[in-house]
């Protein structure tokens, strides 16, 4: 052999094993669609995008509230001046299990591929009670922790359960999801069954339970003041929205 | 390959080689070539199984993870049946139509629905809600004029309460704009996939994803026509061309094509390749929309679900996948339906249809839906707003690709009425006005007043129209409009301020430093003496709400403004207690909301929520409230809005719709530039503009421009009265209009007025003295009726009759 017989071999040896190599490193074939859930594409969401915010048109102004209910009425009480400005309205709130999904999503895709890493991140945020705040609208982390402790210092009598069979329905898998502890579910089926029945005062003072049992004592406050408005002569149920306005006063 | 070639050059055969018998040359030369020979070989598997490993990478990276770029789809919020449920059998029909199901005389299936009177059986789809599912079901309804009474399973058992499957009404494309309803195989009617597999590829099951003989087949085609037309492509084939390669025709692409496939059936099962192609296959355009797989192209052509269409149905697009252009259904029916008859054939040949009934499935029409683009940009404006609200939390990728579902609350049939108002209305208008046609605009938003959610959005008279959305964008004086936030901050002065205080309707200047002083003027330019609060408010006097504005303090009126969650100047002059001030709809009806809503403001809604493509929630946007304002003052205010409709500006509504107890303000600009209507029942709330985009005059007032849409579309939508109870801390005191006194009811000049506990009158009227003037006699106010409609108000009048039964 000659030297430069040698030396196309040596060449070809190189290639064919570079050729082997890059072969045996190709990735082997994930399983699609059936089977065992492969790696689904994380949600691409902006990691610093805020996760829930009002809607808000341009020119659509937030203004901080400036009127505040009082249990008594005195004459001059009506004028909004005569009450001292609360905090600024959270609009359209988003509850514990979507930001979680949210934090999941942007841990696991931040640690691109490094599966160990990615997991471990969103174990730690299903416990984590992270609070994402932009400012405008924010997330009310009330994480399983929080609303089963807040659910211990709740003690509410049962909400009346009246209005046509298809809102009771509602308000009965609404308190079923809230036995189960599925405050968002408990809440979804209470806001159809208002735009079924916008006045049944059982059904927002069910919802202001809701809210602070998630810890959001700011809408707890309001949506029983709303309970209480439309609550007529239903002596019980008044009494309980005042007890759910003074806990959430109270925290 | 140079290399070798080096090799040779550098060392030419010397000249004594020529004598080849001698042995050593010999053996060198054969050496040589053989050296060469096998040097070349191993070269030239190399190369091919680098480059079949570099295909391999490309398959196996666009194989992996997601397999397409799914755009986010939109939803409109879901039909709710249920007993009681205001809705007229014409309605649920529109609902059933736009969402594709199909009426039938025999027994209905999912999708599915028979008529019989009053009473209908419904088979409502499967559904996924972004709250729950709804299975598929029989449901049997029973109607009583525009109301259901009934709601029944099919064991006839009572269904409390259900919910129809959400019309998509958009999508958010990438810039290639490829669109597919992703279908599983196990999903997929297996009518469907023999048919396929019959027509494209009866081997699928047994090769490798190459069939020579197949090959062969189309290669001596070729060579006799000498052109590369015949395919003789395995469905893996069409698949590794579809996904990898440009759709040329050479044999290096061909080359390409053959290795891809048999790399595809190394990787992947069957199934995988056959679900694959299911949703890749091309089957249409639509602009420059590309229908791809089976599940979009069902929809895209039929109105309906893929596990719905019938066997001729699938036919039709089992034909296409030869060539969805030239066997548009559309375009090219005979064309097509030719085919699909030869696809028929095939079928009975293999036993998907019974021979004996082959010549009945022949005979049947294409049966293609006429509108192509079922939901795609048919509500632009509602979309821009979702797009807008979406974009600030979604980057544009995650919204074209990731397959998110986002669940709106638009109401399709609030819409299409709304559309169909506007539409009707504007050239009526303009030719009564003697407009240039097509020189009126309008805006319009209905909402849900407890929920804030936004039931229907126009932008612009062109329903279809996505360019600037007035409703949205569009800031113009409001007019009158300001009036209830006026004597809101009034009314929330109780000690000061009553419905019957007594307001002096009379000529006054103001002096504002640094500017000419001021005279308003009513519209009529009439004065009419003392008048009671509510009254002028319901006859939209001008000169008493800019005396009570600037009793309460034009700062204080802009405040509430505000607060109600509207927008008011910086620096608020008296002008603005007349409408001086600018506004687009949706502010408009954000103000109006919290009125309508008992002083409780909702931030407005287009989105429930937004779900990932496995249903996972990402955002969920709740119902919360503030109260911005006292209950009671606020009944006070909604009590003289349901005034001006019952005997004010709007009295022609309160003829028209006299039991929906109406709330509602007209709003005027000066020389009639702005035409404005805002009013509510108990849920819904409706905000129209009418005005010209060059802000020239339109001769129209709130109550004969922007009132005949109102009317229109309130009257079509089913909903509930507003009622009528105060809220607590509120009486109700027969009050003397004249003095403002309390009176007994058989007081002539009396009228039972609400109050603020502890505010009304307890002097007691000497009844029986004479009103010091016609005005504040109930009997006689119709002299003095409401300055925006006194105008124009019987040819309004005149119209109603005609479009009312």
């Amino acid at each position: 052999m000659t030297y430069n017989s040698m030396k196309n071999n040596r060449f070809l040896i190189i290639l064919i094993a570079g050729g082997l190599l890059s072969a045996c490193s190709t990735p082997q074939a994930p399983s699609i669609y059936k089977g065992e859930p492969t790696v689904k594409p994380a949600p691409k969401v902006d990691p610093n995008a805020p996760v829930v915010r009002a809607l808000s048109a341009p020119g659509f102004k937030e203004t901080p509230l400036e009127a505040k209910p009082l249990p008594a009425k005195p004459l001059n009480s009506y004028a909004p001046s005569a009450v001292a400005p609360s905090v600024p309205m959270a609009p359209g709130v988003d509850y514990a299990q979507s930001a979680n999904t949210q934090v999941a999503a942007a841990s696991s895709q931040a640690s691109m591929g490094v599966t160990l890493a990615s997991k471990q991140a969103s174990a730690t945020s299903a416990t984590t009670t992270a609070k994402i705040n932009d400012g405008v609208g924010q997330v009310n982390q009330a994480a399983v922790a929080t609303s089963s402790k807040a659910a211990g210092a709740v003690a509410l009598p049962a909400a009346s359960l009246s209005g046509s069979p298809a809102a009771r329905e509602l308000a009965s898998s609404a308190d079923a999801s809230m036995a189960r502890g599925d405050l968002t579910a408990s809440a979804a089926s209470l806001e159809r069954a208002l735009r079924i029945e916008p006045n049944n005062a059982g059904l927002w003072s069910r919802l202001a339970e809701v809210r602070l049992r998630q810890g959001d004592t700011a809408q707890a406050e309001q949506l029983a003041l709303k309970a209480n408005g439309l609550a007529g002569a239903d002596a019980a149920l008044r009494a309980r929205n005042d007890k759910i306005v003074a806990q959430a006063r109270g925290r | 390959m140079r290399q070798h070639k080096a090799v040779i050059t550098l060392y030419p055969r010397p000249p004594y080689t020529l004598a080849l018998s001698h042995p050593y040359t010999v053996r060198h030369f054969f050496f040589t070539v053989l050296k060469l020979g096998l040097a070349l070989f191993v070269v030239g598997a190399l190369a091919i199984s680098l480059y079949a490993t570099h295909l391999d990478r490309i398959v196996q990276e666009r194989f992996s993870g997601s397999l397409w770029a799914l755009p986010a789809k939109v939803y409109a919020r879901a039909m709710e049946l249920y007993a009681g449920l205001p809705l007229s059998p014409a309605q649920l029909e529109r609902e059933l139509r736009r969402l594709g199901y199909r009426s039938v005389e025999g027994e209905p299936r999912a999708g599915e629905y028979r008529k019989a009177g009053t009473e209908w059986e419904v088979f409502a789809r499967h559904a996924e809600h972004f709250d729950g599912e709804e299975p598929e079901r029989l449901l049997r309804l029973r109607f009583e004029g525009e109301r259901l009474v009934g709601l029944w399973d099919a064991a006839r058992t009572p269904v409390a309460i259900a919910r129809l499957d959400p019309l998509v009404i958009g999508s958010f494309y990438p810039d290639k704009q490829e669109d597919r309803v992703m279908l599983r195989l196990q999903d997929t009617p297996p009518v469907l996939v023999h048919a396929l597999l019959a027509v494209e590829d009866q081997s699928f099951f047994e090769h490798h994803g190459v069939n020579p003989w197949a090959i062969m087949r189309a290669m001596l085609v070729n060579i006799g026509s000498g052109e590369l037309t015949q395919g003789g492509s395995t469905i893996t084939q069409q698949l590794a061309k579809n996904f990898f390669l440009s759709h040329e025709r050479t044999y290096v692409r061909k080359l390409n094509e053959l290795i891809m496939a048999i790399e595809l059936e190394l990787h992947y099962s069957k199934e995988q390749i056959l679900e694959a192609y299911l949703n890749e296959v091309w089957l249409g355009q639509e602009g420059s929309r590309a229908i791809h797989g089976f599940g979009l192209a069902s929809e895209f052509y039929f109105g309906r679900p893929i596990a719905e269409l019938s066997p001729d149905q699938v036919a039709t697009l089992v034909a296409m996948v030869k060539g969805a252009s030239y066997y548009n259904p559309r375009r090219n029916p005979e064309r097509t339906l030719e085919r699909r008859n030869v696809v028929l054939g095939v079928m009975a040949q293999q036993g998907l249809l019974k021979p004996e009934q082959l010549d009945l499935w022949r005979a049947r029409p294409l049966g293609v839906t006429e509108n192509a683009n079922a939901g795609q940009g048919v509500y632009p404006s509602f979309l821009q707003l979702v797009g807008q609200q979406l974009r600030k939390e979604y980057n544009e990728k995650a919204l074209s690709t990731l397959g998110l579902k986002i669940y709106t609350t638009l109401d399709p049939e609030a819409q299409m009425q709304v559309e169909k108002a506007v539409a009707e209305q504007l050239p009526v208008l303009e030719k009564s006005r003697k407009l240039p046609v097509d020189s009126l605009q309008a805006a319009v938003v209905i909402t849900e007043p407890v929920s804030g959610e936004i039931l229907a959005m126009l932008g612009d008279r062109n329903a279809r129209f996505a360019g600037f959305n007035r409703a949205l964008d569009a800031r113009r004086p409001i007019g009158s409009l300001v009036k209830p936030a006026i004597y809101l901050t009034a009314l929330e002065r109780p000690a000061q301020f009553t419905l019957s205080s007594l307001i002096a309707d009379e000529p006054m200047t103001i002096n504002q430093a640094g500017s000419v002083p001021w005279s308003p003027q009513n519209y009529d330019h009439r004065f009419r003496g003392d008048v009671p609060l509510y009254r002028a408010l319901a006859n939209s006097l001008n000169l008493p709400a800019v005396r009570v504005g600037l009793d309460v303090g034009v700062q204080e009126v802009a405040a509430t403004v505000e607060r109600l969650g509207g927008r008011a100047p910086d620096k608020p002059t008296p002008s603005m207690l007349l409408g001086a001030l600018d506004m687009a709809p949706l502010e408009v009806t954000q103000m109006m909301q919290t009125l309508a809503a008992g002083g409780f403001r909702t931030p407005m809604r287009a989105i429930r929520a937004v779900l990932d493509a496995d249903g996972k929630p990402l955002a969920r946007y709740v119902l919360t409230v503030r109260q911005d304002a006292q209950p009671q003052p606020v009944f006070l205010v909604t009590y003289a809005m349901q005034a001006t409709v019952r005997e004010g500006t709007a009295a022609a509504l309160g003829r028209a719709l006299p039991a929906l107890r109406l709330a509602g303000k007209t709003g005027t600009t000066n020389d009639m530039r702005d035409s404005w209507f805002a009013g509510f029942s108990a849920d819904r709330l409706m905000v129209v503009w009418v005005g010209r985009d060059d802000n020239q005059p339109t001769k129209l007032t709130g109550g004969s421009g922007a009132l005949p849409i109102f009317a229109q579309v309130m009257r079509a939508l089913p909903q509930q009265p507003r009622p009528a109870e105060a809220p607590p801390g509120v009486e109700w005191v027969t009050t003397d209009l004249s003095t403002g006194r309390r009176a007994t009811a058989a007081c002539p000049g009396a009228v039972e007025l609400p109050y603020i506990e502890g505010s009304a009158p307890v002097e007691w009227s000497g009844c029986g003295e004479s009103a010091p003037n016609g005005f504040l006699d109930p009997a006689g106010h119709s002299g003095a009726r409401g300055a925006d409609s006194s105008s124009n108000e019987e040819s309004l009048v005149d119209w109603l009759n005609k479009i009312l039964p």
